[in-house]
């Protein structure tokens, strides 16, 4: 039998998204046995002539993370961008920080950029998120071995939300951006009283001004990132 | 109560009103003084998910040892053991029998209809209305004639049981020592309740849904559907905690030999970009408002010629969920005090 | 226990033809042998075809209502079900459900003229009702065939237009020609031009992308064809086949069920028109 070579390579990130591939660890023995992976976290420095799919996570932030990037993309067949920083540039990541006094402060740091790989490289496939969600990334992987692209999936994490029967974190107040957020994580942080952050991009046609209206009207303050993970409206996943 | 839901358990899986530390849902009770008969208005996702799960798993298929494929269908799961559910409120039980009139016909739906059939339904009028319940305008409570099995009514030290079927009046009889019959003076004090639980309701000053569906026939390109679109953020929590709402999608998934795997139903939403979505790509209702009006107008008015009614229980739900506070009887009193201009003439 | 219509018979794939370099026909034989035998369909209905592991999707029949032991039907590779169905040879397992929804009005058009409008795979669903027709060819008056095509390469059974010709009048367009091509080139309505209604005996069939059915509906209408007389067949999203899922609803009406073919006058006062 013919093994299927899967590649998983890392550029700027946390290495979070690998974590929760190695994290489904009773599976991936099973597979090993049919497909031979390689990573470069994970050790292996001797290169293959191609592979059949290579997952990529972080985000590109330096050129030669761009040629990096690049060349995998050509030995690719597949291309999958794995988890938040890769699908959309990690911009979330930031958050917290006051981007405005970052420039302030370090002058010159205009220049520092982090985007997302499919501004460098076309994509099979997102998988958003941060990090992934392992069984998301295992459908996604079973369905590409399949030549199948699973439909990027299209509800929102409100709709998750509501299906564990959970108490509206808006209503209490908290900015959270579940109703305008790609759904796929089974709105684990609003279950757990965390509000959503929007680490797996805008669902289909977001309705960002609605959000906003309903914040304005509740006088909740829209978190800072919004408008970064806004600024990126009309891309791709 | 708690003796007779103990009977219960030992013939039937019991599912019924369980405190948690959300609130209150129904579930498969495990310890009987857990149920909650007191639980106020409604919870967050109606029964419905007994009868319909927002996941379920059709079928599964595999190659056999003679290299033939096989199907093996999880309807024969579903077939086995007798449930009862208690504490299922008026406007509760009404969507079922919406839902039974939907998943019946021409074709039937098995899985729906079997759990149906292996469900006994005790149901619960309702002693308090919540903010957005208005269940008396559109005939759905706070007391039902039919489609229990038993009908309980809190009337403070006891309950009144009103059998609605055969099968209810089985759960009775063997369990005579706990039941008494009613008198008179019990009804009459149900029927109070009731008519306090109607009256708190009729002050909401709701308009007559009565000839809804013609008045939204005429209204269907007016901009009140732009200007709620333009609030509405479409995440479909409106759909999915509907007692009535019942549109999914089905899909394959793959076991890890890819040789085998499983069919699924999942609910699906109106209001998601994707619903209309085919595999050239074409999305047939990509606009908002058109994805907004949807869900209105299958309820109010496809509904009626599809099986006969609107399909609106009037549980509120909708508007207690919706993170946008989008209330559908705002939207119907606009539609019905004439609206706004309408923007475009039809054709 | 109840019959369950949400599962798929199993079939086998008898024989693979390829129409164009996306597009392929599978002749497909149902292996029970009792629901082969059960397995009727009126010309313009739909199955719901599995590929394991990839889903289902509709497809319209396309085999003769006259072939018993087979049925086809002819798929363009578009998403995730046909790219499965490619993958599949002669002799693989697929699983099918229906026929489902309502045909082409067989009954209402006997005696009168026809006009068959198809645009690319559109022909699909026509063919069944093309050789219905042909086989009782006496049953009707006369009987048109328009049919477009991207290219000349996309055009789908090639070798079946010569059969028709001896029987019904067939009109060929392509958007874009190509040197060799000696026939009408532009949408399938220039074809229109040399066409006249000549009497009020006339129904017009027509299955094609929407923009086509949008267009030839106007020009017939502006021809002063009855509205109740021009049918089409709508696609959508038709999950289950049977007006439960809900996504093929269109203005209230369940497209799987109580069509795909639907009449002018039908649809003119649908909500949200489709065509």
């Amino acid at each position: 039998m013919n093994k299927i070579r899967i590649g998983i390579f890392s550029l700027s990130s946390c290495e979070g998204c690998i974590v929760q591939i190695l994290n489904l660890e009773d599976i991936l023995l099973n597979l090993l046995k049919k497909f031979e992976i390689e990573s470069r976290i994970l050790g292996t420095q001797n290169r293959t002539e191609s592979y059949d799919i290579a997952f990529v996570e972080g985000s590109v932030m330096s050129i030669d993370e761009e040629m990096e990037l690049k060349k995998i993309r050509r030995m690719s067949k597949f291309l999958v961008a794995l988890g938040e920083c890769a699908c959309h540039g990690g911009n979330f990541l930031v958050r917290d920080f006051n981007v405005g006094e970052i420039l302030e402060r370090f002058p010159g740091s205009e220049t520092w950029y982090s985007n997302p790989i499919d501004r460098y490289v076309r994509i099979e496939y997102y998988i958003p998120g941060c990090p992934i969600d392992k069984e998301e990334f295992f459908t996604v992987f079973k369905s590409l071995l399949l030549e199948k692209f699973p439909e990027q999936i299209s509800n929102t994490v409100c709709s998750e939300c509501i299906l564990k029967e959970n108490n509206c974190l808006i209503d209490k107040g908290i900015a959270c951006l579940g109703s305008i957020t790609r759904g796929g994580c089974k709105a684990i942080c609003p279950t757990f009283n965390r509000e959503c952050y929007g680490c797996r991009g805008l669902s289909d046609d977001a309705n960002v001004e609605g959000l906003l209206q309903t914040f304005k009207e509740k006088n909740i303050e829209p978190p800072t990132h919004l408008t970064l993970i806004t600024r990126r409206e009309g891309r791709k996943t | 109560m708690p003796i007779f839901l103990d009977r219960i358990m030992k013939y039937y899986q019991l599912i019924g009103p369980v405190k948690t530390e959300k609130g209150v849902s129904f579930e498969y009770v495990s310890e009987c003084d857990k149920v909650d008969l007191d639980y106020l208005g409604h919870t967050v996702l109606p029964p419905k998910k007994f009868f319909f799960p927002p996941i379920e798993e059709m079928f599964a298929y595999e190659y056999d040892e003679t290299g033939n494929l096989r199907i093996y269908d999880f309807l024969e799961e579903v077939s086995k053991g007798m449930r009862v559910i208690v504490g299922v409120k008026p406007c509760d039980i009404s969507s079922l029998l919406v839902l039974d009139k939907v998943f019946t016909g021409e074709y039937n739906d098995p899985y729906y209809t079997t759990r149906r059939n292996n469900t006994l339904v005790v149901g619960l009028t309702c002693n308090k209305p919540k903010e957005y319940c208005f269940c008396t305008y559109v005939g759905s409570g706070p007391s039902i004639k039919k489609g229990f099995d038993l009908l309980l009514s809190d009337l403070g030290d006891m309950y009144l049981v009103e059998v609605g079927s055969e099968k209810g009046w089985k759960l009775t009889k063997f369990n005579l020592d706990i039941f008494n019959e009613a008198e008179n003076e019990d009804i009459k004090e149900r029927e109070r309740i009731l008519l306090e639980v109607e009256e708190e309701i009729r002050k909401k000053g709701l308009p007559n849904f009565a000839t809804i569906d013609k008045v939204l026939v005429e209204r269907f390109l007016d901009r009140i559907w732009d200007d709620y679109s333009r609030k509405c953020l479409a995440c479909g929590k409106c759909n999915f905690t509907c007692p009535t709402c019942r549109c999914f999608t089905i899909s394959d998934e793959p076991n890890p030999d890819l040789k085998s795997g499983k069919r699924f139903r999942i609910w699906d939403s109106c209001h998601f970009l994707s619903f209309t979505k085919v595999a050239s790509g074409e999305v047939f209702r990509k606009d908002r408002p058109s994805r907004f009006k949807q869900r209105i107008y299958h309820k109010f008015v496809y509904s009626i010629n599809e099986i006969g009614s609107i399909s609106c229980v009037g549980c509120g739900r909708c508007i207690e969920v919706c993170p946008a506070k989008i209330n559908i009887l705002d939207v119907l009193k606009e539609v019905i005090v004439g609206g706004k201009s309408v923007s475009a003439k039809v054709s | 226990m109840v019959e369950n219509p949400y599962l798929p018979k199993l079939a086998k794939i008898e024989a693979i033809k390829e129409e164009t370099v996306d597009t392929r026909t599978f002749k497909i034989k149902i292996l029970d042998e009792k629901v082969r035998n059960s397995f009727n369909f009126t010309p313009g209905q739909f199955v719901e075809l599995t590929v394991f592991g990839y889903g289902e999707a509709p497809f319209s029949i396309t085999s003769s209502p006259y072939e018993h032991e087979n049925f086809s039907i002819t798929v363009r590779r578009m998403g995730n079900v046909t790219r499965g169905l490619f993958r599949l040879k002669e002799g693989d397992i697929i699983g099918v459900r229906g026929p489902f929804g309502r045909g082409w009005p067989i009954e209402k058009i006997k005696g009168n003229d026809i006009l068959i409008v198809g645009g690319g795979i559109g022909l699909a669903p026509l063919k069944p009702l093309i050789e219905y027709i042909i086989l009782q060819r006496r049953l009707f008056n006369n009987v048109i065939l328009f049919y477009g095509a991207k290219t000349p390469k996309d055009i789908i059974y090639k070798e079946l237009f010569d059969i028709w010709k001896q029987y019904i009048n067939v009109e060929l367009t392509v958007d874009f020609a190509e040197k060799d091509w000696g026939g009408h080139s532009g949408p399938v309505t220039v074809l229109f031009k040399n066409f006249k209604l000549e009497s009020n005996n006339i129904y017009s069939v027509q299955c094609g992308p929407p923009i086509m059915m949008h267009f030839v509906t106007r020009q017939l209408l502006s021809m002063r064809m009855e509205p109740e007389k021009i049918y089409f067949s709508l696609e959508r999203n038709m999950k289950c086949g049977m007006g439960f899922c809900g996504k093929c609803m269109t203005g209230g009406r369940y497209v799987c069920r109580e069509g795909p073919v639907f009449n002018y006058s039908e649809v003119k006062n649908f909500l949200e028109t489709p065509v």
